[in-house]
């Protein structure tokens, strides 16, 4: 019970993370999240 | 106070380094033009007030190219207070064109001779201020990427913004008196822009006489006073302006310049008289990617990718994690969705990070010395041979990192239906999210071949070339190459710190998107793996995953690999293309995550030929999602992107088909009529395609399109 409550927590901590970052990107106009030396200070596409 | 500086010059004359400089952006410098497609703006490091815009390099003011339309609509409108034009101090005459243009545009100047070490050590001396003198205007030297002069530049130009400045007036008496009767015509036009204008017309600039939106009876009364003097000269207006804009030039260097009689026999020349030789140039750049992809794929970069994929995610951590997770407990099905999961398939992309460092690192050197640029060079003739231009090439060559910034700067082709045609063919090249599936399959099937990477490389110029072949004799993209100039720049030894920063940051963004986009992708195919439809816990091949890739695999077996697990693999690469490693990863999931593992499973599903095939379908069909963004935005149109988004997987899938059929009849023999009669039907079809008449281009190769105009008038 103790081992899924924390591997669970673990797992669900990582998958809001990645859903953050992703949408923070987005929302940011990064331009692919491929390359990040693509984008400049003002995350637009450098390119 | 707020200040707005612009930094305007040639391409490749410093202007990212210097604006890098002046405002701690760690932005890439890229050695060939189209690097900067849109401004960029930052603030000066000690002063935010002051406003740095990083405008794209131009030759000049005219209105071919978008670059010059962008920087001069920027520049006509008012906003800059100083303009900081950058001239490489090497190459005096050509840059001071331009500077010749921006100073008749009523705004402050001053002009930076950059790259002045690099000047002095081909044997040239500049005075300053005779320069000053000549051009009326503040001239310092810099040397921005050693960090020479850049703050001083600055302070400079600060100080010059406050001045007030009248246009600077370079013609002969006759022209400029052309010039003034033009000048009372455009009463209505502001005064501080009114000499810059009036330049522009002389020069029958047809989007400037648009914009002004003159009364018929003005633009008749402008036309008698240049016709006038054109007929004087025996000259076209154009000619005559350039001609006077040079001859100042001119008089300008023999004043302020002493330079070495003949052309400088410089180490660059020597080194481009055999890296762009007609004959070596291309054989010379396949050995360099080759060389590039041995170090990379096959031997260094293999080491320490052996040890994160057998050693790191193979032992250390699923045997740690197991054993946490048993001891504290755990579900088997939690401890299934993180170590045949997340560890399975995270671990899967991440153990090619070695590899992918060391090729980051050769790219960003050979990036850095000015060798990518002429590849440029080097490909116009080869692309041009097939109605191309090496214009079309610049943006590959970026979109060999991803295919997004590869696909935005095709803004630089003049010419819609070339620009269209590269849009569409960008994401042929393999982008860096497409080398980890590259590097499975030839580890897995290969033995790690450096030919294998190599091959798929020039697979992708292949199919460029003959896609433009195809294309170019349809009536949507006929048409003749656009040209193609460019300034080669001066071979440097590759700074460390450049290129070390590049590496890390393409890295870094490996590791972001594996820790992101790959892992929330692995855990949802975890689940359709391990879920039927009831939402029970099921063998993988009773799963909802096998259920949709069983029913669409069959699509897939004249290419030789119509299984479940390799179709839902390419689909997932929709979402970015590491993702057909990862779900490779655990779809095949075994008791080790190591990479010896999942290609010891590989080869016992895949034959070579299977496997080349995969590999080659999925490096030439849609590119992901963000990079189908790109191509729609581009675009500008739903049904061109759609149209884009079918032939790139038709031409995959026929690719990928005659390579796997052929290849089955020639390595082994085997064939089967139903497969092997539409592959040689195919074959014919091709040759056709590619062999037959240009319809669009006239007895004289001139294109039927110019044609037609000239029968018009």
């Amino acid at each position: 019970m103790c081992g899924n409550i924390i591997a669970g927590s673990i797992v669900l901590i990582l998958v809001s993370i990645a859903i953050f970052s992703i949408y923070k990107n987005r929302k940011q106009g990064k331009c692919c999240g491929c390359d990040s030396s693509c984008c400049n200070k003002n995350n637009r596409c450098n390119r | 106070m707020s200040i707005k500086i612009s930094l305007a010059g040639n391409p490749n004359s410093g202007k990212t380094t210097m604006f890098n400089a002046l405002t701690g952006s760690s932005q890439r410098v890229g050695n060939w033009p189209g690097v900067t497609v849109e401004r960029k703006e930052g603030k000066l490091k000690n002063d935010p007030e002051i406003i740095i815009q990083d405008l794209p390099g131009i030759y000049s003011l005219s209105p071919y190219t978008l670059e010059e339309v962008v920087t001069r609509d920027y520049l006509i409108s008012g906003q800059p207070d100083v303009i900081v034009n950058i001239v490489d101090a090497a190459n005096l005459e050509r840059n001071l064109y331009l500077t010749t243009q921006l100073a008749e545009l009523n705004i402050p100047i001053i002009v930076t001779l950059n790259m002045i070490d690099a000047a002095a050590k081909s044997g040239i001396t500049i005075d300053v201020e005779k320069l000053e003198k000549e051009l009326k205007c503040p001239v310092i030297s810099t040397s921005a990427v050693r960090g020479n002069g850049c703050d001083a530049a600055a302070e400079l130009a600060i100080k010059t913004a406050a001045t007030e400045v009248s246009p600077r007036k370079i013609f002969s008496e006759k022209t400029a008196a052309a010039i003034s009767e033009i000048e009372v015509l455009l009463s209505h036009v502001p005064a501080n822009n009114r000499y810059w204008y009036a330049v522009k017309l002389f020069e029958r600039d047809g989007k400037i006489a648009s914009a002004l939106n003159l009364a018929p009876e003005t633009m008749t009364k402008i036309d008698r006073i240049i016709s006038d003097r054109e007929k004087a000269e025996n000259e076209s207006s154009e000619a005559i302006i350039a001609s006077e804009r040079y001859n100042w030039i001119d008089n300008v260097i023999k004043a302020a310049v002493d330079a070495p009689a003949g052309k400088p026999d410089n180490i660059s020349t020597k080194i481009d008289s055999i890296v762009t030789n007609r004959f070596l140039a291309i054989p010379l750049f396949a050995a360099v990617m080759f060389m590039v992809y041995y170090i990379s794929i096959t031997t260094i970069g293999t080491i320490g990718t052996d040890w994160v994929n057998d050693v790191l995610f193979g032992e250390w951590i699923p045997t740690w994690v197991n054993s946490a997770l048993a001891g504290a407990g755990t579900a088997p099905w939690l401890q299934s969705l993180i170590v045949d999961g997340i560890i399975s398939g995270v671990g899967a992309v991440l153990g090619f990070l070695p590899q992918m460092m060391v090729l980051f690192c050769c790219l960003a050197i050979l990036e850095d010395c000015g060798y990518m640029a002429r590849v440029a060079f080097i490909m116009d003739r080869l692309l041009r041979f097939f109605g191309l231009s090496g214009k079309s090439f610049i943006p590959m060559l970026i979109g060999t990192g991803c295919s997004v910034p590869g696909i935005m700067a095709s803004r630089t082709i003049e010419n819609e239906s070339d620009r269209r045609m590269t849009v569409l063919t960008t994401s042929f090249i393999p982008c860096g999210a497409k080398l980890p599936v590259i590097a499975l399959i030839s580890g897995a099937l290969f033995n790690d071949a450096a030919w294998v990477v190599t091959s798929v490389y020039f697979a992708g110029i292949a199919a460029v070339v003959i896609s433009g072949i195809i294309l170019k004799k349809t009536r949507l993209f006929a048409g003749e190459a656009s040209p193609f100039i460019m300034e080669l720049p001066h071979y440097h030894r590759p700074l460390v710190k450049s290129v070390l920063r590049t590496t890390i940051q393409r890295g870094w963004s490996f590791v972001k998107k594996a820790a992101t986009i790959i892992l929330l992708s692995t855990v949802v195919i975890w689940f359709l793996q391990n879920f039927n439809w009831k939402l029970e816990m099921v063998n993988p091949d009773q799963s909802i995953l096998a259920a949709l890739g069983s029913f669409i695999a069959p699509l897939f077996s004249p290419l030789g690999w119509g299984n479940w697990r390799a179709t839902v693999a390419t689909i997932t690469g929709l979402i970015a293309k590491e993702n057909v490693v990862s779900t490779l990863g655990v779809l095949y999931g075994v008791e080790e995550t190591a990479r010896t593992a999942l290609e010891y499973r590989i080869r016992q599903e895949y034959s070579s030929i299977a496997g080349y095939s995969f590999l080659l379908f999925n490096l030439l069909c849609a590119p992901c999602f963000a990079a189908i963004g790109a191509i729609r935005r581009e675009m500008m149109s739903a049904r061109w992107t759609i149209f884009a988004l079918l032939y790139l997987t038709v031409f995959a899938f026929t690719a990928s088909f005659l390579v796997y059929q052929f290849g089955i009849l020639i390595s082994t023999g085997l064939w089967n009529w139903q497969t092997l009669v539409p592959a040689f039907i195919l074959s014919g079809i091709i040759l056709v395609l590619l062999f037959r008449r240009n319809p669009y281009c006239g007895k004289d190769g001139k294109s039927a399109l110019d044609l037609n105009e000239k029968r018009l008038k």
